[in-house]
């Protein structure tokens, strides 16, 4: 076997790796099927260890109601604070409502043509005309100043958290697991905890959208210090530089691409939360969703899902844009558009040199500034556009609500029995294994191998102890019929990712139509496709696997497409010139060069997956997702914690072990 | 290396810019929100004593809705309250009603809501029981009425009996059982129980969502195929698809008595649909909580205004302002003796 594999073209460790794991899975898996001989071992997870966290946790929820209004932490500590962002937030949001729709329209073609030129500027102010068209006007100006103020809260908060972090590896080793607790666990869980701590509406929802979006920003913003060149940072301290001067004047300047990409990365999540947060009353698009639902009306859910991806397209490419322009750079080296000159270039022709430096270094943002005063004043005095008028509409849900009734009366042959077949081939036996044949103490031993063999012992430690600790939760049963889910999701989400990635890599062509797809897949709400998904696949546990798979995509493409793009084209000429195909090329060169990368992306399907789960429930998937929806439904919130920390536990397993996996490669 | 200066002085400038934007364009671009023109009681209410805001909760559904306009509209006309309405899940909302965030909700299913009713009217006294609203609920077992044409037995518990009769229902979830599809989570469901109880050849798929359980009722009734369902009325639901209730034993007390065995073993209760308020708002304001104690109205009045916005179209707003247009005679007797 040994002389085989060396003639194999995949890289040597690798392969030695993967039959490592396939005996040991093939061990534990042994130990299991020995186990469903000896009656004895039970197959669920005894009742009796339960921890009986959820009593603690419920009357703590009760101290918490009935001391709301008159316990001091409430009375002097949260609520004046939630009372203070209260006003902060309404102000934001009549900031945005009060002018005059076109003004609003002006601004952000500003600020597009300011930070990029004229594509961004167009796209920026056509949607938000579409925003009025479809009649959406006033939730997308509150769903927009919502998110303005958590973006920034999130960079008022995330950087200097970030920057401590990078500073003090214990801070950094502390701060890690929070951060994956804030990601892993499902907001469902901690809705009604934020609620009795900061009341109602804007304030609750900020605060929510913020723990789910905030980590990749810490994150990020310690990853982008960390990695600065470290002779920059030498050099300045050879110079006498104080730390802070350093850390201000080098490191930060040089993560800000990291950063910048904490900011992109908080967005996409932040955007996400907007039906969540509605369900607390933040009102908004999430709003319109929720209720064009309750109708059925899958169209007028489509119009409001379309102006989220919209806003969250303008909210990335526009924070992306403005902190790559660098709008003080010398006079002559600034774009010359139809911004420059007017005003700014007039004073500055009137002034001596030195004085004339700021308006010709600002001015195409004086320019802009001044040009939008004055249709504000335009508007106040003459036009008074107010509202969006009543009788410009553009109704995207007639035709929408045909095509998913053509979709229900016309594709249901194929559909149906496809549902019926993933069910009784797929789901089945993998529940049956999870939950029928296999005894716990198997399954634990066989998560525990996986993790030996791809990080070592302690990883193998930390990941049976996590198991078992689910067991104790009380959550055995719905984890493993969530984890007999999660595996299918992830095996079929590689299993079209890989394919597309490959071919997105090989043709730009083919690449440039699937990007928006990806985008629209990533930020429109679930919410607004399993209507239709559940009406042509039957209800049950198919709907969920469909919205994982489609959520889990765009990231698992997008880096596999990354990885193989970044081979080194030497490499690949080199292998051409050796004669050999395009498709030698891609198989024995370009993909184990980019098994980094898969890796990675495996990982990123599987956090993806995990963050379905709870959606998965709400259309029949059972398991850790109802659970965790009944805990919010019945005031049950210890049980909804207990779910969600069992979530965030299977999340933090399988996540490691990947991510181990991934770096196993020399 | 001071472009990061830069960028906060641009973000500053910005800021500036819309601030400008709020204060500069407010003077007449924005229209009355509230008519005024249709409120001679607003300007003869007693403006001297301090008001507060009365928040209302909106349950994302219709005859919420409509319930909510028809309150905001008394408040601000005829007690001339401000009224701000917070759209908000239900479950979620008792928080906010212990705390004084929310000041009334107008339409609770006690079916749904058993945990939350003792926890927060019963044993912390911090939301108070503000009667019915008028409505009547009733949660049953749903088929549609071609199942029903097609096998008259169906009509009654007894026909599920019937391994044959079950297996019509029967989906790859199920196996050979027949699916029963459970309702939201939130709810109360004995469906498990009376099942076993009754010795039937059903196995419960839990829908996970009422979006969920309408999804798959509209896609199997455009196939006319079998299904059978947690659904419950009034709802909108029964207006667009011809469906009917499976007979279970009747409502007993006593069979109720043993619901927390898993004894249940007939149909669900009737559900007098409920009105609650925060506990302060009595105080807080005395005139706005008696209008809310006292509003009532039948089944009809609101299954006619949930039409108006489902079927015609219209805004709840509307078809809330309708209603108050035809039925002074019905409000008037609701406001506090004064006004």
């Amino acid at each position: 076997m040994t002389t085989r594999s060396h003639s194999l073209p995949f890289a040597q460790p690798n392969f030695r790796l993967f039959l490592q794991a396939l005996i040991w899975v093939g061990t534990a898996f042994g130990i299991g099927l020995l186990a469903t001989t000896w009656p004895a071992v039970p197959r669920d997870f005894p009742e009796a260890w339960n921890l009986g966290l959820r009593d603690p946790l419920d009357a703590f929820q009760r101290w918490v109601v009935a001391n709301r209004a008159s316990h001091p932490v409430f009375a002097f500590g949260f609520t004046p604070l939630s009372s203070w962002i209260d006003h902060a937030l309404r102000f934001f949001e009549q900031a945005l409502l009060r002018p005059g729709w076109p003004a609003l329209l002006l601004l952000f073609a500003l600020l597009g043509y300011l930070a990029a030129g004229v594509r961004l500027s167009l796209f920026c102010a056509g949607s938000l005309l579409l925003a009025g068209l479809f009649g959406l006007w006033e939730p997308t100006m509150q769903t927009l100043a919502l998110m303005l103020a958590t973006l920034l809260l999130a960079i008022l908060i995330g950087v200097p958290l970030g920057m401590a972090a990078a500073a003090s590896d214990r801070l950094d080793r502390l701060m890690r697991p929070v951060l994956d607790a804030m990601q892993t666990i499902p907001a469902f869980v901690y809705l009604v905890p934020v609620m009795l701590l900061f009341g109602i509406a804007r304030v609750p929802a900020v605060i929510a959208t913020l723990i789910y979006a905030l980590p990749p920003m810490i994150r990020l913003t310690n990853l982008g210090i960390r990695q600065s060149n470290q002779a920059a940072v030498e050099a300045a301290q050879s110079f006498g530089a104080t730390r802070w001067q350093i850390l201000r004047g080098v490191q930060l300047p040089l993560a800000l691409p990291s950063i910048l990409m904490g900011v992109n990365q908080t967005i996409m999540m932040a955007l996400g939360m907007v039906v969540i947060a509605a369900m607390i009353g933040a009102g908004g698009l999430g709003r319109e969703v929720l209720i064009a639902l309750q109708r059925l009306n899958v169209g007028r859910a489509l119009e409001a899902g379309l102006i989220i991806v919209c806003v969250a397209m303008l909210l990335d490419r526009l924070s992306a844009a403005l902190t790559r322009i660098d709008f003080a750079a010398p006079a002559g080296t600034q774009r010359q558009d139809l911004l420059s000159g007017w005003v700014a270039g007039a004073v500055a022709a009137r002034l001596s040199t030195e004085r004339a430096y700021y308006f010709q270094a600002y001015g195409r943002l004086i320019n802009a500034t001044l040009l939008f005063l004055a249709f504000l004043l335009l508007d106040a005095l003459i036009f008074q556009f107010g509202n969006f008028p009543e009788t410009w509409r553009l109704g995207l849900r007639e035709p929408a609500n045909a095509v998913v009734i053509w979709a229900r009366d016309n594709l249901y042959f194929v559909t149906g029995p496809l549902s019926d077949g993933i069910v009784i081939y797929l789901l089945n036996p993998s529940r049956d294994l999870l939950l029928n044949h296999l005894p716990w103490p198997a399954i634990i031993l066989a998560v525990a191998a996986l993790a030996y063999t791809s990080g070592g012992l302690r990883l193998a430690l930390g990941s049976a102890t996590g198991m078992a600790l689910i067991g104790l939760l009380g959550m055995w049963t719905p984890a493993m019929e969530t984890l007999s889910q999660v595996i299918l999701m992830v095996l079929l989400t590689v299993a079209i990712a890989v394919p597309l990635g490959l071919l997105a890599a090989q043709s730009p062509r083919f690449s440039a139509v699937l990007r928006p797809i990806l985008d629209l897949l990533q930020t429109i709400p679930a919410f607004v496709y399993l209507v239709p998904v559940i009406m042509l696949f039957n209800i049950g546990r198919v709907p969920g696997l469909i919205a994982a798979v489609l959520y889990a995509l765009p990231p698992g493409i997008r880096l596999i497409q990354l990885g193989i793009e970044t081979v080194p084209s030497v490499t690949v000429e080199a292998a051409e010139s050796f004669g050999s195909s395009r498709w030698q090329t891609l198989i024995k060169v370009q993909i184990p060069q980019a098994l980094p990368s898969i890796m990675l992306a495996i990982n990123q399907i599987i956090v993806m997956v995990l963050a379905m789960v709870i959606i998965a429930g709400l259309v029949g998937g059972a398991g850790l997702g109802i659970e965790a929806v009944r805990g919010l439904a019945r005031s049950e919130t210890g049980r909804g914690i207990e779910a969600g920390l069992a979530i965030m536990i299977l999340a933090i397993i399988l996540d490691r072990i990947t991510q181990a996996w991934a770096k196993s490669k020399p | 290396m001071s472009q990061t200066r830069r960028s906060i002085f641009v973000v500053l400038l910005v800021t500036l810019a819309l601030l400008l934007a709020a204060c500069g364009a407010q003077t007449p671009a924005a229209p009355p929100a509230t008519s005024a023109t249709t409120a001679p009681a607003a300007a003869e209410a007693p403006a001297q004593t301090p008001r507060i805001t009365i928040k209302l909760a909106e349950n994302p559904w219709t005859g919420s809705s409509v319930n909510v306009h028809v309150a905001k509209l008394l408040l601000e006309e005829q007690l001339g309250y401000t009224v701000e309405v917070l759209t908000v899940d239900e479950n979620a909302q008792w928080a906010a009603l212990a705390s004084g965030d929310l000041s009334a909700t107008l339409e609770i299913w006690p079916s749904g809501h058993a945990e939350n009713v003792q926890q927060y009217i019963v044993d912390q006294q911090l939301v108070e029981d503000l009667g019915p609203i008028g409505v009547v609920g009733k949660i049953g077992w749903y088929l549609p009425t071609y199942m029903v044409e097609q096998h008259p037995e169906m009509a009654t518990y007894e026909g599920f009996r019937d391994a044959e009769i079950a297996a019509l229902f029967s989906t790859a979830e199920t196996g050979t059982a027949g699916q029963f599809l459970g309702g939201d989570p939130s709810w109360v469901q004995y469906d498990e129980d009376i099942i076993k109880n009754l010795g039937l050849n059903l196995q419960v798929v839990q829908s996970g969502s009422e979006q969920a359980v309408l999804a798959s009722l509209d896609s199997a009734y455009s196939r006319n195929e079998p299904i059978l369902f947690y659904f419950w009325t009034p709802h909108s639901v029964h207006a667009k698809y011809d469906l009917t209730p499976v007979e279970l034993p009747a409502y007993t007390d006593a069979c109720y008595a043993q619901a927390d065995a898993g004894g249940v073993a007939c149909a669900y209760p009737e559900d007098v649909l409920f009105k609650a308020a925060w506990a302060g708002l009595k105080e807080q304001a005395p005139d706005a909580y008696a209008m809310l104690s006292n509003m009532r109205y039948s089944n009809e009045d609101q299954i006619a205004m949930i039409a108006a916005v489902e079927i015609d179209g219209q805004e709840p707003e509307d078809a809330a302002r309708t209603w108050v247009e035809a039925n002074e005679a019905a409000w008037r007797t609701w406001l506090p003796t004064g006004q």
